[in-house]
């Protein structure tokens, strides 16, 4: 019976000693092999790693996984093929089968004697045969070496391959050592950029770096090896898309610029198979300055007080102090008011001064600047970090402090009075920053001295002041032959002035003899008779020279003569009138007044139309009737000087008679009323407009004020906002010279104009989901571009309406040469054929827009079928207006009447009724002026026009573009005739001034209309003429009722009086005032000049 | 088979003037030079006044250079007009849409076919067709518009005499004006062979393209002005600009060229890519080569790479680039994808050259044989 006991009796120790020998081998045997296997793999993979990495340039995430995955093989392989064998349990049976299995002689002794061993027998025979099983085992095992239990066939092949791979690997690392080390570095250090060895080797620079915001930047990629064709730079900022550039070769290196940049971004340079590191460039912001605050500190003698504004330029008199204060964007680390004068005489380098500014804030700086001379001055600020901002260069303006200026109103003349007048004197005074007093200055005789006779002060700032006063000559006790001497004087407070400054003319008042004065009186208006009998006589003698003017010959030397005669008639007609002029000038202030008033009507009525009828007799187209009214007119002055000499106040009351009526029949027929509303509302609309402009120009103002590196978010919305504003009120003027190029100039005949009876009209059904259709290219290249240039036409081929909308996008290559294109005879009859638009503007697609061709054809053959849109010019009118909207690009030659677009070339047909189409801008083109009108019916806003062509009716806007010399010369004559209103208005405004009138907008109207002269003169655009005129008529209506009123106020109704009550009238007033009543007038009057002078 | 689509109608806005109070001039107009002329019209009429042109030239076509020539009214002695077919034509119109058949009316208009002769300052003449122009007669005080043109039609009812034509304009004053002759022996560097020379006419705004022989070309009718030659080899385009060249020359720096280039992406064309390779002059006139490439995408199969050459005289009056004429160099074809491009070689020589009364016969070496 067999016990079987889990503890093994020993056997021979000589097997037990085999056994322990053979399980050493083996495990060293598996543990070689382990470490041969993983070392093989190892090396196959390092091979490889680096080969790939050599030939592929592995990405750092290939490499970085690559190495990972190398070191855990290592570990691996150490620990599962080397280690694991080496610890292992391996039994004595395992032992012995290995060994059994590797020395096949054994024939299972070893095993069975292990297997014995572990069992007890209780038989001796067993246990002899045991005993005699273990002697013949240990025979055996003896003649065995225990090395044998680790012998592995396939530990060679291990090694064989090993062997091989290692040598490999050695052999390619002495080739390649180069590329082989640079391999291995870049494995072991994925993240950092280590190039790969590549036939091209990149140097760039500056690489990684810093600008400021808004600066540019220079890359280059300097090479060496083998020089690649192109290289490019990949950049992109954060968040935003990749975009390549190709950098051109300078000659040394490959370089690529931005300009103005604004935010960072990272780039890569690839040249040939070399590929450069990822830089980085950040930007740094600068500071800005945000507001400008001036405190203004005048002189204190100027006693006017502080100012201050936000302002970006100093201007202030000198002796002033500017109290800077800066407010900028961020923390400020120093401040500095730079300020620099040009040198003396203007050459040589302009002064400079640095001065330090406290800092008052943590972004805020102050200084002070005493106004001396002018020049320019600028705030340099640098933040914390020592980045300065770009200082804007202001302008400083030291302002002179100019004496005042006075100026005498009335009397303005020397006078001849009575011992017992009264003077009223009156005087302007003006001083560029504050006025303090106004004297009065009186010298009573020649010997006397001056004395200041009354002053007036003023306490709060003012820059104009007008005051006057009464002089009575009875109080100061002046007889006959005494002249008083007056002036007045205003003072600023400037010290160490000029004592004669701010004063004005001297004038003088001559006391005379009642009967003196009467008897210069008498003596002016005899003068003033003398004067008019000489007008009288030269207007006659001119009038009789006209008479005598013979009829012109159209040539030779008659018509020299005739020239030069209306050339002198005109000379002479204008010298009348002068004189006239100069004559209400000087007789101003004449008693009798009424006389010079006739006098001023009569020269702006009556000697201003004859000057304009005997001009127009040089270039009247019918000579007879033109002298005739030349005669006339001239014959009308002599008559109104006539009655002047005989009784001018009749002729002035009857010069008002007419004027009320011509007044009333000019308001029925005006019916201003009515007007007054359009007024009103173009008014209005004027108003927004010019709002817009302004905010547009206060912001562009406040803009250009800060460089466009430091706009904020909030400036570049409001530059956004002024773009717009600009692009809306110019949207119709843009000139797309590009398309325009492209277009060969066209000839052009001059054809009858067609008529159009056949126009189809025909529905189609669009086709269903044709609009969301993508845009097809039709790309033609020379090769299949011809042109036709038929010489007549003789094909008419069926046309019929498209289904679909134009989805086609025709892009052809132009042509390489000029081409004579025929004009083909036009048929009598043109045929039109229009559908109701397949899509509108909106919904065109810019992808299906066709690019402008240079080609031009008389095409005849082959016109038809489907009417779409398309690239080539055509010259025998064979177009239809369809139902497709043109395209956005350029077409010439000959055509009917069809929708609008961007066309140019020549209109055949002899009307236009408009028939839609897309908003066209307005450009140049050179097509010439044609001969011909167009029925123009259409009421569409005209746009898109191109300078030249046939007339038709009139436009709302004045169009770019070379008008016809017929308006060139329309425009001059016109201007012509500006001026001639302008002069008229000028001498209206003289003499509104002369007397004293009140003359409302007339200086107004008048820079308008000279304003509107001199566009018409040059030709420039005038597209606001019509609101102009209005404006212009409204003024002048307005000065019209002032002045009315003001006449009636100042008229001397005692004209109209009988004559016996003026006399009695005139002689009251040289009486004496009674005596009981003296005291009481004289108070009454004294009160009214002390009352007059005390403000 | 190409279908000609009908091409839509448009109408030409111009037609629409406004009237003299709202209309608009360009400093064009101001430009015109009113010149001393003898004007003679078909019916026997003489009139001598001025006349003036818009902007003082006009176009004539030249059938030998088969090009749209500039003509300066200050290099002429005169204009001829002379007829080259004239008949009284039918009225007709088209019986039906879709029918070739005409219907004759009964009316009959004059029609007259011209060409024109202009005669330079030196005596030369250039025989050619104008493209259609009008200009100003001003005379005794009146003012008239008048029209040259290759073809004139009268009204109906109006006999051939009716319609009467400018027979000749004979001007006053011509000063500069000569028809002359550019011609050269071109020495390239060695395997290069010459394919083209093409001269661009600086003030006048036109190209001509050389007959080349062997190694020699001729360029002609030049009439005066400055010239700047563009040679094209198998290898390479030669070229200079006289706006580099000259006293206030300048070439154009990367950066604009960079700009036109970025600014000329925005321009739709045929196309994909247009490159300037190369500058002269400034914002206010500027001459610039540039290459055009398109990849494949043509209706005509295995056009893989469509390339041309181009100079276009360009300015900035504003923001933008504006392209003002565009003259042709050369052009290739080809079904490989990628073909060399040619080097871009500038040569001074080439800028600059004068046709002139006193030299109107330029007779050029040019050696560029030693040339990178």
């Amino acid at each position: 019976m067999t016990r079987e006991t889990t503890r093994k009796r020993p056997v021979a120790p000589e097997i037990d000693d085999r056994l322990r020998r053979a399980r050493r081998a083996w495990r060293l045997s598996e543990a070689a092999a382990g470490a041969l296997r993983g070392l093989t793999a190892l090396l196959a993979v390092v091979l490889v790693g680096v080969a790939a990495d050599n030939l592929l340039a592995l990405p750092p995430a290939a490499r970085l996984a690559g190495g990972v995955l190398f070191i855990l093989g290592v570990v691996w392989v150490l620990g599962f093929s080397v280690l694991r064998p080496l610890v292992r349990p391996l039994t004595d049976e395992m032992v012995a089968v290995r060994l059994e299995r590797n020395c096949p002689g054994m024939d299972n002794r070893l095993i069975n004697t292990v297997l014995f061993r572990k069992q007890e027998y209780s038989d001796p025979l067993t246990r002899r045969m045991v005993a005699l099983q273990a002697h013949e085992t240990l025979s055996a095992v003896e003649r065995v070496s225990p090395a044998r239990a680790g012998a592995d066939a396939r530990l060679w092949k291990w090694a064989l391959r090993a062997g091989a791979l290692g040598l490999a690997l050695g052999v390619y690392a002495a080739v390649f050592s180069a590329h082989f080390s640079n391999a291995l570095q870049r494995y072991a250090r994925p993240a950092q950029f280590i190039a790969p060895v590549t036939r091209t080797v990149l140097t760039v620079s500056p690489g990684s770096v810093s600008v400021l915001q808004g600066d540019s930047l220079e890359i280059e990629a300097r090479v060496e090896g083998v020089l690649p064709e192109k290289a490019h730079v990949d950049f992109e900022e954060d968040g935003g898309v990749r975009t390549r550039r190709a950098m051109p070769f300078d000659g040394s290196h490959f370089a690529c610029a931005f300009t103005n940049i604004q935010r960072p971004f990272r780039y890569v340079i690839t040249a040939g198979d070399a590929v450069s590191d990822r830089f980085a460039v950040s930007v740094k912001t600068r500071p800005t300055l945000k507001d400008l605050r001036l405190t203004t500190r005048f002189p204190d003698y100027m006693r006017l007080p502080e100012r201050v504004e936000s302002a970006a330029a100093i201007s202030a008199p000198v002796g002033a102090t500017v109290h800077i204060e800066a407010q900028a964007d961020r923390p400020l680390g120093t401040a500095t008011l730079v300020t620099s004068f040009l040198a003396a005489g203007g050459a040589g380098e302009p002064e400079r001064h640095e001065a330090a500014m406290t800092l008052s804030g943590e972004m805020s700086a102050r200084g002070d600047l005493s106004v001396a001379r002018s020049g320019h001055f600028l705030v340099r600020l640098t933040d914390r970090a020592g980045v300065a901002n770009q200082p804007v260069l202001g302008q400083l303006a030291a302002l002179p402090d100019d004496p005042p200026i006075v100026k005498v109103l009335d009397p303005a003349k020397d006078l001849a009075v009575a011992p017992e007048s009264r003077v009223t004197l009156l005087a302007e005074a003006r001083d560029d920053f504050n006025l303090h007093t106004l004297t009065l200055h009186v010298q009573p005789r020649a010997d006397a001295p001056w004395a200041a006779h009354r002053t007036w002060s003023f306490t709060t700032p003012t820059r104009q002041a007008r005051e006057g006063c009464v002089l009575d000559f009875a109080s100061l006790g002046l007889a006959p032959g005494n002249v008083l001497s007056y002036c007045f004087q205003a003072a600023d407070g400037k010290p160490g002035g000029d004592p004669s400054a701010g004063r004005s003319r001297v004038y003088q008042i001559a006391v005379v003899d009642a009967a003196v004065a009467q008897q210069k009186e008498k003596a002016r208006q005899e003068a003033f008779r003398t004067l008019i009998g000489r007008l009288i006589a030269l207007q006659k003698a001119n009038l009789d020279a006209t008479a005598q003017l013979p009829a012109p010959e159209p040539n030779g030397a008659v018509k020299a003569a005739f020239a030069s005669r209306c050339a002198a008639l005109l000379k002479a007609q204008e010298e009348i009138y002068l004189a006239a002029r100069e004559g209400v000038r000087s007789f101003a202030g004449l008693e009798a007044a009424e006389s010079v008033q006739a006098l001023a009507s009569i020269t702006a009525r009556e000697m201003t139309l004859a000057i304009e009828k005997v001009e127009s007799l040089r270039t009247a187209s019918e000579f007879t009737p033109a002298l005739s009214a030349a005669q006339g007119a001239q014959g009308q002055v002599v008559a109104a000087l006539e009655k002047l000499l005989a009784d001018p106040k009749a002729l002035l009351a009857e010069r008002l008679r007419e004027d009320l009526a011509r007044d009333k029949l000019a308001d029925d027929k005006e019916d201003t009323n009515k007007a007054k509303p359009q007024v009103e509302r173009l008014r209005e609309a004027l108003k927004d407009f010019a709002e817009e402009q302004r905010d547009a120009i206060k912001l562009t103002k406040q803009l250009a004020e800060k460089p466009a590196s430091d706009f904020s978010k909030e400036d570049e919305e409001n530059l956004n906002k002024v773009l717009e504003t600009e692009a809306k009120w110019g949207k119709f003027f843009q000139e797309a010279a590009t398309d325009l190029s492209k277009l060969p100039p066209q000839d052009f005949s001059i054809p009858n104009l067609a008529k159009e009876l056949l126009e189809v009209f025909s529905e189609i059904k669009k086709a269903e989901d044709a609009i969301k259709a993508k845009a097809a290219e039709i790309a033609v290249p020379l090769e299949q571009s011809g042109l036709e240039l038929a010489k007549s036409i003789e094909t008419n081929i069926e046309k019929w309406l498209a289904e679909t909308p134009d989805r086609e996008q025709w892009k052809m290559e132009d042509p390489t040469r000029d081409y004579d294109v025929p004009l083909a005879d036009l048929p009598d009859e043109l045929e039109d054929m229009i559908g109701d638009l397949m899509e509108a503007e909106e919904e065109l697609l810019e992808d299906a827009a066709d690019a402008t061709s240079g080609w031009l054809d008389s095409m005849d053959k082959g016109v038809g079928w489907d009417a779409m849109d398309g690239p080539i010019s055509n010259m025998t009118a064979k177009g239809v207006t369809g139902n497709r909207l043109p395209d956005s690009h350029e077409v010439g030659g000959r055509s009917g009447e069809g929708r609008t677009g961007k066309s140019s070339g020549q209109f055949v047909e002899e009307t236009a009724t408009g028939k839609g189409g897309r908003t066209t801008p307005s450009r140049l083109t050179q097509d010439p002026f044609e001969a011909g009108v167009v029925k123009d019916t259409s009421a569409e806003p005209a746009t898109g026009s191109t300078g030249g062509g046939k007339s038709s009716g009139f436009g709302a806007e004045g169009f770019r573009g070379q008008p016809p010399p017929r308006t060139q010369a329309d425009l001059k004559r016109m201007a012509n005739q500006q001026q001639q209103i302008i002069d008229k208005a000028e001498r209206l405004d003289y003499g509104l001034k002369k007397l004293n009138y009140p003359r409302g907008e007339l200086p107004k109207a008048i820079d308008m209309m000279r304003q509107i002269k001199s566009d018409l003169a040059e030709g420039r655009p005038i597209s606001t003429a019509v609101a102009s005129q209005r404006l212009l008529l409204a003024n002048l209506k307005e000065v019209k009722d002032v002045v009315e009123r003001q006449k009636q106020v100042n008229r001397d109704t005692a004209a109209l009086v009988d004559k016996k009550v003026r006399d009695e009238v005139a002689a009251s007033l040289r009486e004496e005032v009674p005596r009981q009543y003296k005291d009481m007038v004289e108070g009454y009057f004294r009160a009214i000049s002390e009352a007059g002078g005390a403000r | 088979m190409w279908r000609i689509p009908v091409v839509l109608r448009r109408l030409p806005r111009g037609l629409v003037v406004a009237p003299a109070l709202l209309a608009a001039a360009l400093s064009a107009f101001a430009a015109n030079e009113w010149r001393e002329a003898l004007v003679e019209f078909s019916d026997g009429r003489a009139v001598r006044g001025q006349v003036a042109f818009p902007q003082d030239m006009f176009y004539m076509y030249n059938e030998a250079a088969k090009r749209r020539l500039t003509m300066r009214l200050g290099e002429l002695r005169s204009i001829e007009t002379v007829i080259e077919k004239e008949s009284m034509e039918k009225k007709w119109f088209f019986k039906e849409d879709g029918r070739d058949e005409k219907v004759y009316t009964n009316e009959t208009w004059p029609v007259r076919y011209f060409r024109t002769r202009v005669v330079f300052a030196d005596g030369k003449a250039l025989d050619g067709t104008i493209v259609g122009q009008s200009f100003t007669l001003r005379a005794d005080e009146t003012v008239q518009n008048v029209m040259l043109t290759r073809k004139m039609e009268g009204k109906v009812g109006q006999t051939l005499e009716d319609v009467v034509f400018v027979r000749r304009i004979a001007l006053a004053e011509a000063a500069g004006g000569t028809l002359g002759e550019i011609g050269g022996v071109v020495r390239l560097p060695p395997g290069e062979r010459l394919l083209q020379v093409a001269a661009i006419h600086i003030e006048k705004d036109f190209s001509l393209e050389a007959r080349v022989r062997g190694d020699r070309f001729t360029l002609a009718p030049c009439v005066s002005g400055t010239y700047d030659l563009v040679l094209s080899s198998d290898k390479a385009l030669y070229l200079a600009g006289s706006a580099e060249t000259g006293p206030e020359g300048r070439r154009m720096t990367p950066a604009d060229l960079r700009e036109i280039e970025e600014w000329a992406q925005k321009v739709r064309e045929f196309f994909h890519e247009q490159t300037p390779l190369y500058g002269a002059g400034d914002v206010r006139r500027a001459w610039v080569l540039v290459r055009l490439e398109r990849h494949g995408g043509t209706s005509l199969p295995g056009a893989e790479l469509v390339r041309r050459y181009e100079v276009w005289r360009m300015a900035k009056p504003d923001q933008e680039w504006q392209i003002l004429k565009r003259f042709f160099i050369r052009r290739l074809n080809s079904k490989e994808k990628e073909v060399p491009r040619e080097r871009i070689v500038v040569v001074p020589s080439l800028a600059g050259h004068v046709v002139a009364p006193e030299r109107p016969k330029l007779d050029l070496q040019l050696d560029l044989s030693a040339l990178p």
